[in-house]
């Protein structure tokens, strides 16, 4: 649930507050207005910032996987392994089924990421597992399964080229991700479902006094996450005209750095897709200026964690402003 | 509709937790419009013999009546159907969700956008305003529960139950951990609901606080129902007597 503020009073904790409830579009501000002053022609070109948003897509897709999975007062730590896993799942199925429809092909993945996200979602909806134990094994579990059906990762030559034509096109990808994005932001501001998964997030128990089935509603959201996940590697797989075996491979903290950094609270009930969109738009701000001036993936990295942490400290300290300036100044209680 | 048929009968209920009898042949009724204090010491099995009238519990043996029909076991939702709202000792309320929200929360008024039904933001939020006001309470329907007083929370838990027409309202420990303040703004609502022929089943383990409101006691000890008294007659130190009486036996 979005929780934007309407404040009435100004002072200097609404400010600062207000600051921090809209820190992810004021740092795409700042990086961005950085990188251009530092870069003028590189950053300031309507192409880069186009082809920004385009390389940040299948990350994007991850991280509205991993902040669905937040809404409901859960996680996932499996994000980047469903996604690398329903790649190449579908890729070596493709390679066996030549004839396969190219139309239908392009779901294979979000079956699989699906598929992978069903059997999250029954340790921690079904038989109510630790979301920490139940992803981790899952984690290890569909990592090793990437090994099994795949070992050496499957080359471009070997995939149908329809299949690759959706991830490669600039516009197709965006607009795609556009379309989902909008489309989720509508289910989990107007559709039933959607509001009790943040329901279920911000009070399972009293959620479940309320009729909601805590467990069903678990298991849909680990298979809504898969799925995104399974989008995530259609879209990487075209990005890199091929599916590597560590395809997707740490992305699961840029997952969490994403959703943070947009608002999404990690005790779940509330955060917005669309602010896990803005913080998608920094991460990949911040990856195309790092690479522009030459910053190894491992600074890169780094700095990532940083922000997670910056992220963290801000959502906690703006936890506390909200609480000192809504909070009844005097209840009796 | 005979008017002598109990609103809710609850006839020999059993519950168990493992090798725990937390509910022991229990019989319970309650009436059109009446005030029944549910009273006993933590423990007693008032909450579990309330979670399973609400649903939120199945007995282990015995049978449910509402108006005389007697009912399969109750799921949360078939309860709120039948005109049962229950007001946890958690009060159920989603803390990061506006009064509003809570108010509708898995009931919410739905529009029609074409073939697509989406809830009906404006109406919630106008309609939510009708219980609030009729409860005398000065919360906005889109302000943050987690921000509101302990009074003004249970006052938010009890608005949902008028909001949906309730026949019975469930109230577990309503007063629990509220100031002198906040026990008289929640007295105020129960008598709103009795003004307005609801009838209260009122669970608490304080007999200050339900004597001047409930019409009848049932007291119930380690699991078991030890006394049953309508209040003609009674003063409060006699029905403390009777009840250490009972307690301690």
């Amino acid at each position: 649930m979005n929780r934007r503020l309407k404040l009435r009073k100004i002072s200097k904790d609404t400010i600062l507050l207000y600051v921090f409830e809209e820190i992810s579009l004021i740092l795409i501000l700042i990086f961005f207005g950085i990188f251009a002053y530092l870069r003028p022609k590189g950053m300031l070109n309507i192409n880069t910032i186009i082809f920004t948003i385009y390389s940040a897509v299948p990350l994007g897709f991850i991280v509205l996987a991993e902040s669905i999975a937040l809404f409901s007062g859960n996680f996932d730590l499996s994000v980047d392994q469903i996604t690398g896993f329903s790649a190449l799942a579908a890729g070596r199925l493709l390679m066996f089924f030549k004839g396969f429809p190219p139309v239908l092909s392009v779901f294979l993945p979000v079956i699989f990421g699906a598929g992978c996200g069903s059997l999250n979602g029954l340790l921690v909806g079904g038989l109510r597992l630790n979301p920490f134990i139940a992803t981790l094994g899952n984690l290890m579990f569909f990592k090793g399964m990437k090994l099994v059906i795949s070992p050496s990762g499957i080359w471009a030559d070997s995939l149908p080229p329809f299949y690759l034509s959706i991830g490669q096109s600039i516009p197709a990808t965006i607009i795609i991700f556009g379309i989902i994005l909008i489309f989720l932001w509508f289910i989990f501001r107007y559709v039933r479902f959607g509001v009790n998964i943040y329901a279920v997030g911000g009070n399972p128990q009293s959620a479940h006094m309320l009729g909601i089935n805590i467990g069903r509603t678990y298991f849909y959201v680990y298979v809504l996450d898969g799925a995104l996940c399974g989008l995530a590697s259609l879209f990487y797989t075209g990005y890199v005209s091929a599916i590597p075996v560590n395809l997707g491979e740490g992305t699961m903290i840029l997952a969490f750095a994403g959703a943070v950094i947009g608002g999404v609270s990690l005790r779940g009930g509330t955060g917005s897709v669309i602010n896990a969109f803005w913080g998608v738009l920094l991460l990949g701000f911040i990856e195309a200026g790092l690479a522009m001036f030459a910053v190894s993936s491992e600074v890169r990295l780094a700095s990532y964690g940083i922000l997670v942490v910056t992220a963290i400290i801000i959502a906690r300290f703006k936890d506390s402003l909200r609480n000192r300036i809504l909070k009844p100044k005097f209840t009796g209680e | 509709m005979n008017q002598n048929i109990p609103l809710i009968q609850m006839k020999n209920i059993y519950k168990w937790f493992g090798k725990v009898c937390a509910l022991n042949d229990v019989d319970f009724e309650i009436q059109r419009g009446e005030v029944v204090g549910l009273v006993g010491e933590n423990g007693a099995g008032k909450s579990t013999l309330i979670k399973i009238l609400s649903g939120v519990f199945y007995q282990d043996k015995g049978e449910i009546f509402f108006q005389g029909m007697k009912q399969g076991n109750l799921s949360v939702t078939a309860v709120r159907k039948l005109g049962i709202e229950t007001v946890f000792q958690e009060q159920a309320l989603i803390d990061c969700f506006d009064v509003g929200r809570n108010i509708f929360l898995t009931r919410e008024p739905m529009a029609h956008l074409g073939p697509i039904k989406v809830i009906n933001y404006k109406k919630i939020y106008k309609e939510s305003q009708k219980p609030l006001k009729s409860l005398g309470l000065g919360v906005s329907p889109k302000q943050e529960v987690q921000y509101c007083s302990g009074g003004e929370r249970q006052g938010v838990a009890i608005g949902r139950a008028m909001q949906f027409k309730a026949k019975l309202v469930i109230l577990d420990e309503p007063t629990r951990a509220l100031s002198i303040q906040g026990v008289k703004q929640v007295q105020s609502f129960i008598h709103k609901l009795k003004e307005n022929k609801i009838a209260v089943i009122y669970i608490t383990h304080d007999l200050h606080h339900v004597f001047q409101l409930a019409d009848r006691f049932v007291v119930l000890s380690r699991g078991r129902k030890v006394l049953e008294t309508g209040k003609e007659g009674l003063t409060l130190q006699d029905l403390e007597n009777k009840l250490l009486k009972v307690t301690t036996n």
